[in-house]
């Protein structure tokens, strides 16, 4: 069927189901490591805002056929519930450590799982360091609208914290050949023995 | 191994090196990466912790980013601070400037920013002035609208110290302002400023159109050409200054205009520091003081300084003056003067002209300077000037001519205790003064300053101030060794006096008196050395001066050992001068009555008279100058070959 369509077509249907598969990725990856059953995904109310947490967590997953920037926007606060009794004794400095250790290893996590789906459709990408920082600077960057990207916001949010965290992933597919194929189907994950056990 | 498996392993082989190929790609870039998040989390954490507020908002006051300090003044965390609005911080009023200047700020060029004063609401909504800073902050694109980069800086302890340093300086009664190099009045400066030069909101004023050049009726050539080079002072090395600062003015009278439309003058001392740095002066401080007090007491004093140099000329001119002729002056002028008023009320030009002729011939022969200039100018101008009486300030001229002499006459009356026409007794005046003292000492605080009131306008008080007899001891001395030399006698003079007391002001009486007398005897009484010693008497003749207290009065002697009076030599003369005539003359038998004709007016037994005595007014005079000390009449004893002695008493004012 997919033979048939339209490359126009084509080419959202394959945005679509790599958007739909990318925040599964993120969903999944983050109920794991936090244990939490309650994660569900929450589109952001106007997503071409620009404001979205104090905290950043950012990982590049690229390669020839493909570049994905990934980013989790929190707060310390939001941190610390998905990090759980993990920081429970620790003292405030230790615990603040924790949580922002724990979530830029989730960022790595997160991009380990999308190379991992990338190459189960055959696209080989690398990853880079997952990156941390504080303050925001998507005011500065990323107001510009570049249409051969494909940019998605949305959040998680669970039991208890409406407010929860907010993941953008940005995708530029560099090679559209290599995703003719692209399933909207998650086949399986590989990574579901992975629960982020970092500590 | 069959083909497909070949194919696959092929395939896989290819897959795991283009993997290879894409990590490596991305591990080259991590250590860069790595350096650059330690780079981006310092700059983030020397951001938060900067002392001054930072935000970046949208036009709108969202904020987008911010620091500890921002997160603190709105009491929040610094992660809660996204979204906030930066108004908030804000009362609505002062909301309206900043949002006025974040909107101003657009229209200029990037690097320019916009500076205003605005406080935000602290803790217990206190207000806290802060300086704020807004410029356009640089972004890739301005598609959701401009960003604003704000700081906000805590200027309340500048302020506070600025509001005590005004305090301060409104405390200090001085005017105190700095100049920069436009020439304008820069802040802060001391309030008492606006006050000394009499304008208010001095800030940003130039200093020579709000300060000097109003001043430039007041100031001479020098010192206007001086203060033109007071701005061009700023920039120049310090010795220009200093050079040129010799022509500033350094007082000026000021006159301002009060709240009230009031004119009001002030005497300012301007005084000018320069602020240098690196040698150059580069802004001037001046200092304005009010001298106002000092100028007018200055004034004052220069004034009564004045009125009492006119005071003693007039005394001297007085006591240069014989009791005679003050008497017959005094008689004159109580008909002339109240005469030249009639005939000025009548407007008669040439009765008045004659009369203050009159009037100034008087005074000229009384020795009356002033009274005779003001009267010779007055005379000069009626005669220049027809129409004369029709000027009222003309007019008040004749007023201050009756005062003049009415001042002569209080004078007069001040020096003799006596005011003519009420004829007042020496003695009764002194006692009055006297008793007016007394009370004055034991009077209260509020009647104490009329009666000293009422004894300075009876002659400042200075009769009730005693002195000592013997005050007149060196003068006399002094005198008897010039005339005993003049007349070529040798004459020692005794005093036993030490113990009476008199008031001050009759002690010119009393030297008046002394000298006389002294004179007399040195001129008529003593002989010369050969004739003495030919008589058997010692060389040097002798005259003795004794008071002794009676009870209330003073019984004064002036005695002498010379040749005595011939009292038939007396009445001869005064027959001779038709002081007496013959038939009189018969009727004098005592010795001590013929004596007596010695004090008639006119009477000299010399017959040339010279500097010291002879012109027939000198035992009159003195006569007189006793009585005005409320004194009984002279007696003179004398007893031919052996001395004579003149006796009197006046009324005693030695303290018990």
């Amino acid at each position: 069927m997919r033979h048939n369509l339209a490359a126009t077509d084509l080419q959202d249907e394959v945005k679509e189901a790599l958007k739909n598969r990318i925040r599964n990725r993120v969903l999944s990856t983050l109920s794991r490591s936090a244990r939490m059953d309650s994660l569900r995904i929450e589109d952001v109310e106007n997503p071409d805002d620009f404001t979205y947490a104090y905290w950043m967590s950012v990982i590049l997953v690229s390669g020839s056929s493909v570049r994905t920037n990934l980013k989790i926007h929190f707060n310390s606060d939001a941190a610390k519930q998905l990090v759980g009794s993990r920081v429970q004794k620790k003292s405030k400095s230790e615990a603040q450590r924790v949580c922002m250790d724990f979530m830029r290893e989730q960022c790595n996590l997160i991009a380990g799982s999308l190379k991992s789906m990338y190459l189960s459709e055959n696209i080989i990408t690398g990853l880079s360091l997952p990156l941390l920082t504080s303050g925001f600077d998507e005011a500065i960057f990323s107001d510009r609208v570049d249409e051969a990207k494909n940019k998605d916001i949305w959040k998680i949010v669970w039991d208890g914290y409406p407010t929860g965290i907010t993941c953008s992933a940005e995708t530029q597919i560099l090679a559209w050949d290599d995703f003719k194929n692209f399933s909207a189907e998650e086949e399986e994950d590989d990574d579901n023995d992975s629960d982020g056990e970092f500590l | 191994m069959s083909s497909s498996a070949a194919k696959q392993n092929s395939n896989m082989s290819d897959n795991a090196k283009a993997e290879i190929v894409a990590a490596e790609g991305l591990r080259a870039s991590h250590e860069i990466l790595s350096v650059l998040e330690k780079c981006k989390t310092s700059s983030e954490e020397v951001i938060s912790s900067l002392p001054d507020m930072l935000f970046i908002t949208t036009l709108e006051g969202r904020i987008l980013k911010g620091n500890y300090a921002a997160a603190s003044a709105m009491g929040i965390d610094i992660e809660d601070l996204l979204d906030r609005n930066i108004f908030d911080l804000f009362k609505s009023e002062t909301a309206r400037i900043i949002k006025q200047s974040m909107a101003t700020v657009l229209n200029k060029e990037a690097s320019q920013a916009e500076q205003l004063e605005l406080p935000i609401i602290g803790d217990d909504d206190q207000s806290i002035d802060h300086l704020w800073t807004i410029s356009t902050f640089n972004q890739v694109s301005d598609r959701r609208g401009p960003i604003l980069k704000i700081l906000g800086k805590d200027i309340s302890k500048i302020k506070d110290f600025e509001k005590k340093l005004s305090q301060i300086f409104s405390a200090i009664p001085l005017g105190i302002f700095t100049i920069n190099n436009k020439g304008q009045i820069e802040w802060p400066y001391s309030l008492y400023s606006e006050y000394l030069v009499g304008q208010s909101e001095l800030r940003d004023k130039e200093v020579m159109e709000a300060f000097f050049k109003p001043l430039f009726p007041n100031l001479s050539s020098t010192e206007r050409a001086g203060i033109e080079q007071l701005i061009p002072c700023i920039g120049s090395d310090l010795v220009w200054f200093e050079m040129t600062k010799l022509h500033f003015p350094k007082q000026v009278r000021n006159t301002t205009k009060t709240a009230n439309g009031n004119q009001r003058e002030l005497w300012l001392g301007i005084s000018y520091h320069p602020i240098v740095h690196d040698n150059t002066v580069e802004k001037i401080m001046i200092v304005l003081e009010d001298r106002t007090e000092v100028v007018e007491a200055h004034q004052a004093l220069e004034i009564q300084r004045k009125i009492d140099d006119n005071r003693i000329k007039k005394i001297m001119e007085i006591q240069n003056c014989s009791g005679a002729l003050l008497e017959s002056t005094f008689q004159d002028f109580e008909i002339l003067f109240p005469r030249m008023m009639e005939e000025v009320s009548q407007c008669d030009r040439e009765q008045v002209a004659r009369t203050l002729h009159g009037i100034k011939g008087i005074a000229r022969t009384s020795g009356f300077s002033d009274l005779e200039h003001q009267v010779h100018a007055l005379e000069d101008q009626i005669l220049q000037d027809e129409k004369f009486f029709q000027s009222n300030e003309n007019i008040d001229k004749f007023h201050d001519l009756q005062n003049e002499w009415t001042s002569l006459r209080s004078l007069c009356f001040a020096l003799s205790g006596k005011q003519y026409g009420l004829q007042i007794e020496r003695s009764n005046f002194t006692q009055a003064i006297d008793k007016l003292h007394k009370i004055s000492e034991i009077a209260d605080s509020k009647t104490r300053p009329l009666l000293d009131d009422v004894l300075a306008c009876l002659g400042g008080g200075s009769f009730i101030e005693k002195v000592s007899l013997d005050v007149i001891k060196e003068r006399l001395s002094k005198q008897v060794e010039i005339t005993a030399d003049a007349l070529g006698k040798e004459c020692s003079i005794e005093f036993d006096i030490a113990n009476i007391q008199v008031m001050k002001s009759e002690v010119p009486s009393f030297s008046e008196i002394f000298l006389h007398l002294v004179n007399n005897s040195l001129d008529h009484g003593l002989e010369d050395k050969q004739e003495r010693l030919n008589r058997g008497k010692d060389a040097v003749g002798k005259v003795c001066i004794s008071a002794t207290s009676k009870k209330d009065r003073v019984v004064i002697t002036v005695k002498d050992d010379g040749q005595g009076i011939d009292s038939q030599v007396i009445l001869q003369k005064a027959i001779e001068k038709e002081i007496i005539t013959a038939a009189e003359a018969s009727k004098l038998h005592e010795n001590s009555d013929i004596l007596q004709l010695m004090l008639k007016p006119g009477f000299s037994t010399k017959e040339e008279l010279n500097t010291i005595s002879g012109r027939g007014v000198g035992l009159d005079s003195v006569s007189s100058a006793i009585k005005a000390l409320g004194g009984s009449k002279l007696k003179i004893q004398s007893e031919l070959g052996k001395g004579t002695s003149f006796v009197f008493d006046v009324p005693n004012s030695t303290d018990e």
